[in-house]
């Protein structure tokens, strides 16, 4: 951003300032003086016609910068009226605009603008209204999406039910949104108009001698090229220059704006520090996984998956649970750090290469995702998506197979309906597919991240049957208490990075002992209405090292002096100082 | 589906049609009297009013502005734009004449982009944020800042001029094809490469692709079965709409190496205010652009159904 | 006492490419001072619209509905409500919810600002917000931080503070606690049931059963 600005306010204040300082008149010809290669007296030479070519690019500069900056503003205001102005009225008027706009946005431009030359005769003038005859088109149509888009946002609809009125809303909420949008989305053709200015301008349709443009100037240098190669040297570098600014400022006000996450980077494994030997089919011992942004999302878990055990990891957001999930996959982002052990089915995970977490993944560990549609590539049948189960291994699904397995989960029509796209699926359906494809090898271990919360809730139960029925053993991951008690055989309780309670799932729902377990089971509604009760206050940030005592003790009931001294430790399958 | 279909060749019509009238209205956009211009241009020095009138009829001017744009868009439709101002030759041999020069041209061009295209942007994509990224990243950068006939100019001096590799006279064959419809792709291949990098990043950070490499899916099977496939629909419409800055550019890059082809003519056209010629050449680049744009389109809808539901609504 | 609304035979369809299909068919609804009528049933099954055609939102194409008594839709355009900010909703995406560029001590005030509302300053627009973010124990929040920086749990809980603040006759929810964790839900399950405690009527739809009947008075159940 601040590149570009610089590089701006670089070419602006030669622009204004250059052609004073330098003092030299750029229409004067010295036929005594043709073409003289750069040097003391004329720093980028001089033309043909013996005039010093650094004065006669100073003055251009001006004129095409003039020129783009007057494109911008018209278009910019054009689009601006006329497009706001037609979202704002509606009806035919929009219709009428509409649909000229999108015919004008289907044109070429460059070839409108040639064409209007064409009509109009060359010139400076009238190469500027040629490329604004089609340049508002795009202003315009930002402006009348964003006026027409706000009748259905939400917080203008909330503000229309609150009576706050018509031109209120549009001047509070729509337009200095709009307006953004509109500039923002302007400025991304500034560059291209810079280009194209200068190329119509080189093709003799601009400004007519002796005052030249940029363009104009290059196309004047052409009939001495062999001779005098230097003169394209100064209306090139700030041409690229106007561009270059244009580019990096509007890239800069578009991120801004419209933040994109970042496309995530190629994985990488984790950095490890400690392995020791272990038993069960997944076992971690003390691990601890911090990011690369310093957050310790996982702070010294011990945790054992018998075979056939089904585990339930429950909590609130940010307490962790994802991210054990993921480490257990090997999925943790590049440069994020793990420590302690962590193994499934006798294998160490932490200390495999990219090859050998391959061979784990979707063999030893299968993985079912939490919402279904955005687990299936959009593009594909849900039956490639299964079938790929197999290929991801370089294996062909034996015939059959497929459809077999879907259809055991319960669908019926399987056959013709995994030849359909996600999308023609219901969730519920779906879901089941996804836990096929996560079954295909019949892994050790499977990992379901919260497999039901994007389902409507009566195919909860329904969804989790199936997962168990189908699965060896099940890590699940979940923030419902009271749905994975149905279908758990041992429940682990976690915050902030640590378990603080564990234990069968009989016992430790009817005999809660950690303050929390009890507060997530009296947020958790039941059937019979009862009503629920909140837990105060927010999880704690994850950042760094953690503190002396309890991370629970700020939202805790029941905290006495001691708990903020010292940490809790596992005991007894509850770390709490008040009950072990 | 179908519905989709037909609703964006009804789109495509449209714009055609709001492009014809943009195209005919350049006629009254023109200052001063068509006839009076044209008796000039053959030598007729001062015409009598007998001419002037007579011209009129002749270059179909009379009528009500509805009749003759008709008339005139009839005429169009069967290939018949009148004569040149210029050479009194049917406007449609003088293009056609040239034509077979900017296919050649375009289309090596086309063909050029697309490969430098798919070869770097997947190369960058894959090496991301290591040094063949940054590398092609710089590269396309400053093709993107730089006027492509500057670039045009700077081979002319280099390659023919100082090494004298190529032959500075270009004839439109396909020998001498290379040099022009390289400078005339650079622009787009920058930013076909760049577009499709970004979207292949996307793609591959979509949570179907996570699932996927949580099943123990190689990285290059991603990119060949879901990433490619996912970055399909956003490159083609790009690939669309930079159709039209290669029309735009013919131009300027057939005026550059003399090229013997319909853009230099149009330019030729401008300057010596051939209105015909520059009326037919326009509402080809039209044609020529809207049908692109239509197939890109259909294309996309047959890549992604979706896009046919969100557009049915 | 009068119903705060009261909606009788209300149909609405919307046209798709197999012809009008009718999302609520025939329904009839009221709803008393302090009541919560909960709505349930599955994805599609016309509860989201049921509710837009009680907030008035929307326009029935048949039936009618009352607010106190009073007829909706009696002049063409604008619903007829019996003042400003008699309805007010919440909305299942709590980060659209809110203006993104706003500071959430206005996006909260705002139905104060209504046109026929005694006018308040800004400062003491403020102090109503901090009073209310104390209220909703969100206490801890910057008053002019942007929903941008905000969790979806935060942003709910201020769009619910909105839509109390200027105390409405009704409240509608649209899945308010939707991908919501416990914890969070069930802070919002609290402001709700609260409001209704000091007299407020609330619509809210859900398609978990479990919670609305933690929640709702009487519960209303639809099939598509």
């Amino acid at each position: 951003m601040w590149t570009g600005v610089g590089i701006a306010v670089a070419v602006v204040a030669l622009a204004v300032a250059g052609p004073g300082l330098l003092g030299v008149d750029p229409d004067l010809p010295d036929y005594a003086r043709q073409l003289t290669p750069p040097g003391a007296d004329h720093w980028l030479g001089t033309d043909q016609s013996g005039r010093d070519q650094l004065a006669r690019t100073l003055a251009g500069l001006g004129k095409s910068l003039q020129a783009v900056l007057v494109v911008f503003a018209l278009t910019t205001a054009i689009g601006i009226t006329v497009g706001g102005l037609a979202g704002y009225l509606g009806g035919v008027v929009d219709a009428v605009v509409g649909r000229v706009i999108d015919a004008l946005l289907g044109l070429p431009s460059q070839i409108v603008a040639l064409a209007v030359v064409g009509a109009l005769g060359v010139g400076s003038t009238h190469l500027i209204l040629a490329i604004v005859a089609s340049g508002w088109a795009y202003p315009a149509r930002i402006a009348r999406g964003a006026v027409l888009g706000s009748d259905r946002r939400l917080d203008v609809t909330a503000a229309r039910l609150a009576g706050i009125g018509r031109i209120r809303i549009l001047f509070g909420h729509v337009l200095p949104g709009a307006t953004t949008t509109v500039l923002v989305a302007a400025t991304t053709t500034v560059g291209e108009t810079t280009l194209t200015l200068a190329g119509l301008s080189f093709l003799g349709l601009g400004a007519q001698p002796p005052t030249a443009e940029l363009g104009q100037l290059l196309a004047d240098s052409q009939g001495s090229l062999v001779s005098s190669p230097w003169l394209l040297i100064g209306p090139t570098v700030l041409i690229a220059a106007m561009v270059a600014s244009a580019m990096l400022i509007s890239d800069a006000l578009r991120d801004a704006v419209d933040p994109r996450p970042r496309p995530a980077r190629p994985r990488r494994n984790p950095k490890v520090t400690t392995t020791q030997d272990i038993s069960g089919v997944l076992s971690a011992t003390d691990l601890v996984v911090t990011y690369p942004d310093g957050t310790r999302a996982v702070r010294g878990v011990s945790l054992t998956v018998a075979a056939g055990e089904c585990v339930a990891v429950v909590g609130e957001s940010g307490c962790g649970k994802t991210t054990l999930a993921r480490s257990v996959l090997g999925l943790l982002p590049a440069g994020a750090t793990l420590a302690g052990t962590l193994a499934v089915d006798g294998t160490d995970v932490a200390g495999l290469d990219r090859r050998g977490l391959r061979r784990l993944r979707g063999r030893v560990v299968g993985y079912v995702a939490q919402d279904p549609y955005a687990a299936c590539d959009p593009l594909r049948s849900v039956g490639h998506h299964v079938g790929e189960a197999w290929r991801h291994h370089g294996r062909r699904p034996p015939r059959g197979e497929v459809v077999r397995r879907v259809d055991a989960l319960g669908i019926a029509d399987a056959a013709d309906r995994l030849t359909e796209r996600p999308y023609r699926w219901s969730g519920g359906m779906l879901q089941r597919a996804t836990i096929a494809a996560a079954g295909a090898h019949q892994p050790v271990l499977t990992i379901a991240d919260e497999p039901t919360s994007a389902l409507d809730a009566h195919l909860a139960d329904d969804i989790l049957g199936t997962l168990r029925a189908s699965c060896r053993s099940l890590l699940l991951i979940s923030h419902d208490l009271r749905l994975v008690a149905r279908h758990a055989d041992r429940i682990v309780i976690m915050y902030a990075g640590r378990i603080v309670e564990t234990g069968p799932t009989a016992e430790l729902l009817g005999n809660p002992r950690h303050p929390y377990t009890r507060a997530l089971l009296a947020a958790t509604p039941r059937p019979g209405g009862d009503p629920v009760t909140a837990l105060p206050g927010t999880p704690p940030a994850l950042r760094g090292e953690p503190g002396p005592g309890c991370a629970f003790a700020d939202r805790c009931a029941r905290v006495t002096d001691g708990c903020r001294d010292r940490e809790p430790v596992l005991v007894g399958g509850v770390a709490c100082w008040e009950e072990s | 589906m179908r519905h989709t279909v037909l609703r964006r060749i009804g789109q495509a019509v449209l714009t055609l049609l709001v492009g014809s009238v943009l195209v005919w209205a350049l006629l009254a956009l023109a200052p001063g009297d068509p006839a009076h211009r044209v008796l000039t241009a053959n030598g007729v020095a001062h015409p009598t009013e007998e001419q002037v009138r007579a011209k009129r009829v002749e270059l179909g001017l009379t009528g009500d502005p509805v009749t003759r744009y008709g008339r005139w868009l009839a005429g169009a439709a069967r290939g018949d734009f009148g004569t040149s101002w210029a050479t009194s030759r049917p406007v449609a041999d003088e293009l056609g004449q040239r034509l077979p020069a900017t296919v050649r041209l375009t289309v090596v061009a086309v063909g050029l982009s697309l490969a430098a295209a798919l070869l770097l942007g997947t190369v960058a994509a894959v090496t991301a944020g290591r040094w063949p990224d940054a590398a092609i990243r710089l590269l396309s950068s400053a093709v993107l800042v730089l006027p492509g006939f500057v670039v045009g100019l700077a081979l002319l001096h280099v390659v023919v001029l100082r090494l004298g590799h190529f032959q500075i006279i270009t004839d439109g064959s396909w020998a001498t094809v290379g040099l022009p419809a390289l400078t005339l792709s650079l622009g787009t291949a920058a930013a076909w490469s760049r577009l499709l990098r970004a979207e292949l990043l996307r793609a591959g950070g979509a949570p179907h692709v996570e699932v996927a490499t949580a099943r123990g899916a190689r990285r290059w099977r991603l990119l060949v079965v879901h990433d490619l496939p996912g970055a399909l629909v956003p490159f083609l419409t790009v690939v669309g709409t930079g159709v039209a800055a290669l029309l735009g550019g013919a131009p300027i890059v057939e005026t550059v190496f003399t090229w013997p082809g319909v853009g230099r003519y149009a330019v030729q056209a401008i300057t010596a205010r051939d209105l015909p010629v520059v009326q037919a050449y326009t509402l080809l680049a039209i044609a020529v652009y809207v049908a692109v744009s239509l197939v890109v389109d259909l294309v996309a809808v047959a890549v992604d159904p979706r896009l046919a539901r969100a557009g049915a609504r | 006492m009068t119903a705060v609304v009261t909606a009788v035979d209300v149909t609405r369809g919307y046209p798709t490419r197999h012809g009008r299909i009718r999302a609520v068919d025939r329904v009839s609804v009221t709803v008393a001072p302090g009541e919560i009528l909960g709505i349930s049933g599955p994805s599609g099954s016309g509860k989201s619209t049921l509710l837009r055609l009680l907030a008035g939102i929307e326009r029935p194409d048949s039936g009618t509905v009352h607010y106190a008594g009073q007829p909706a839709w009696r002049r063409s355009r604008a619903a007829g409500y019996p003042r400003p900010g008699y309805v007010m909703p919440i909305f299942q995406d709590p980060h659209a919810s809110l203006d993104p560029r706003w500071p959430i001590w206005r996006s909260l005030t705002e139905p104060l600002t209504a046109p026929g509302r005694p006018r308040t300053d800004g400062a003491g627009l403020r102090a109503v917000a901090a009073e209310w973010l104390e209220r909703a124990r969100l206490g801890h929040l910057d008053p002019t931080a942007r929903p941008g920086q905000l969790s979806g749990g935060q942003c709910q809980r201020i769009a619910i503070v909105r839509a109390l603040v200027a105390g409405p006759a009704l409240v509608v929810a649209d899945e308010p606690t939707a991908r919501q964790d416990v914890i969070t839900a069930a802070a919002i399950t609290e402001l709700l049931a609260e409001a209704a405690g000091h007299g407020t009527a609330l619509v809210v739809v859900s398609h978990d059963t479990v919670w609305l009947d933690t929640l709702a008075h009487r519960t209303h159940r639809m099939d598509p």
